[in-house]
């Protein structure tokens, strides 16, 4: 019986440390969101994402087959979704001077296979080992040119290329694709029953805790 | 002092398992870091579900051949290039290109960085400004049956965090074996299920009208946040 009770008493005392201490641990290696490289120090913009600024290479009205899309305002609007939720205030150089951070792009690629793709660099070299193009994302960068594909996104309406662009800049700011399910702007599928048109709680979650 | 060590000993097994999944994590990375090719940062336009998708997609099914000794490779930009491949054996399409060499327009180095020489690939052909008279992979990746010195398929594209959703069944295959499932996938080729949901022209039309007043929206909000920035540089 005295065995029985200090035994008990032992037990919860463990499960008492390692709730303390699994609070701690858990949330580094829990979380639906994703990063690139390693869990514990993974790569990110460097210079951080609080300044600097995008240019947006493209235009409004932009008629690829008959469609007309409005890639300028979807990338604008796109950046402003990230600014406005999380602690990224990355700027229009139209409005602020500072370092160009980002660059994005919409035109016709043809078909390719992909609707959108971002291509990260550091001291204007591609981010990646070897001749591979694009390359794993092996380091921080501090430059990202973001691209729409007029062809793969025909079908899709402004709402629906413009989460693409989202999702896109997701990529430069620092998520990678999220798979589990969870609600998430950065799905590698951004069609039902994954049709997020803003960033998702988790997706805020992410990028203010890599930054 | 033995009743504190068996506690200690408790919670140190609990917290190792824990932080095992973190381990289990960088070892990944590790790897991930170890590899020259990636397809992580794609929003892919099709995800296939099987071998009859690829097929119908594909103009050309083919077995073919990377020269490791001369790539003969030629770049765009930092996204694209092409790779001049061998055709050894034509499964759909004009059985005249076989032995003739043709060029693929790469992403990702799917190809070039592909350490098995030989490949059954699905290909469509190129349309598009970025190069003439090239063909791609049908999925960017996903069309790529790589096979290695056994004669036998591999499709490792999820170890490069691309997508893997039918080719498992495959993997392991003989060549052989693959080939007569890709002959039956032809014959019995279907379109792959469109990513988003097929409207009525009624509902396209109320989805454009919706989509267009989000834009007029976002417009409408990024003109005064411009001439709120003017008018606070001016002052």
């Amino acid at each position: 019986m005295k065995i029985f009770a200090e035994t008990k008493k032992r037990f919860k005392l463990s499960m008492i440390i390692v709730i303390l201490v699994a609070s701690v641990i858990s949330p580094a290696i829990s979380n639906a969101y994703e990063y690139y490289g390693w869990w514990n120090d993974p790569y990110k913009m460097i210079p951080g994402i609080s300044s600097g600024t995008y240019i947006v290479d493209t235009i409004d009205n932009y008629n690829y087959n008959g469609k007309v899309f409005m890639f300028q305002t979807a990338w604008n609007s796109a950046m402003d979704e990230w600014n406005n939720r999380t602690e990224a205030n990355i700027q229009n150089s139209i409005n602020v001077s500072g370092p160009e951070r980002i660059r994005m792009r919409g035109e016709n690629y043809g078909n390719v296979g992909l609707q959108g793709w971002v291509t990260v660099y550091k001291n204007n070299v591609v981010v990646g080992d070897g001749d591979a193009t694009p390359l794993p994302v092996t380091s921080g960068w501090d430059y990202a040119i973001a691209t729409l594909n007029a062809h793969s996104l025909r079908d899709y309406t402004y709402p629906q290329y413009r989460a693409v662009g989202i999702h896109e800049l997701g990529h430069a700011l620092g998520l990678n694709h999220e798979t589990d399910g969870t609600p998430s702007i950065m799905n590698d599928k951004l069609y039902p029953p994954n049709s997020y048109l803003v960033p998702q709680q988790d997706d805020i979650n992410g990028i203010n805790n890599l930054y | 002092m033995k009743n504190i060590v068996s506690t200690l000993f408790i919670v140190a097994l609990i917290i190792t398992s824990l932080s095992a999944c973190g381990n289990e994590k960088q070892s990944q990375a590790q790897q991930k870091k170890e590899r020259n090719v990636y397809y992580g940062n794609f929003m892919l336009d099709t995800h296939y579900k099987s071998l009859e998708e690829l097929a119908y997609d594909a103009d050309l099914v083919a077995e073919i051949e990377v020269n490791a000794n001369n790539h003969n490779i030629s770049y765009i930009d930092p996204t694209f290039k092409t790779i001049e491949v061998k055709i050894n054996n034509v499964l759909k399409g004009d059985s005249k290109i076989k032995s003739q060499a043709i060029r693929i327009l790469e992403i990702a180095s799917t190809v070039s960085e592909n350490a098995n020489k030989k490949n059954i690939v699905f290909l469509d052909k190129y349309e598009g400004p970025l190069a003439d008279d090239v063909y791609v992979i049908v999925g960017v990746y996903q069309g790529m049956f790589k096979l290695d010195e056994a004669n036998q398929v591999v499709y490792d594209a999820d170890k490069y965090e691309g997508v893997k959703h039918f080719q498992a069944s495959v993997e392991g295959l003989d060549k052989q074996s693959f080939e007569h499932r890709v002959q039956e996938a032809i014959k019995n080729a279907s379109p792959p299920q469109p990513n988003i949901p097929q409207l009525s022209e009624a509902e396209k039309k109320l989805a454009e009208e919706e989509g267009h007043k989000m834009y007029l929206e976002d417009k409408k909000r990024l003109e005064e946040m411009k001439k709120k920035s003017v008018e606070e540089k001016q002052k």
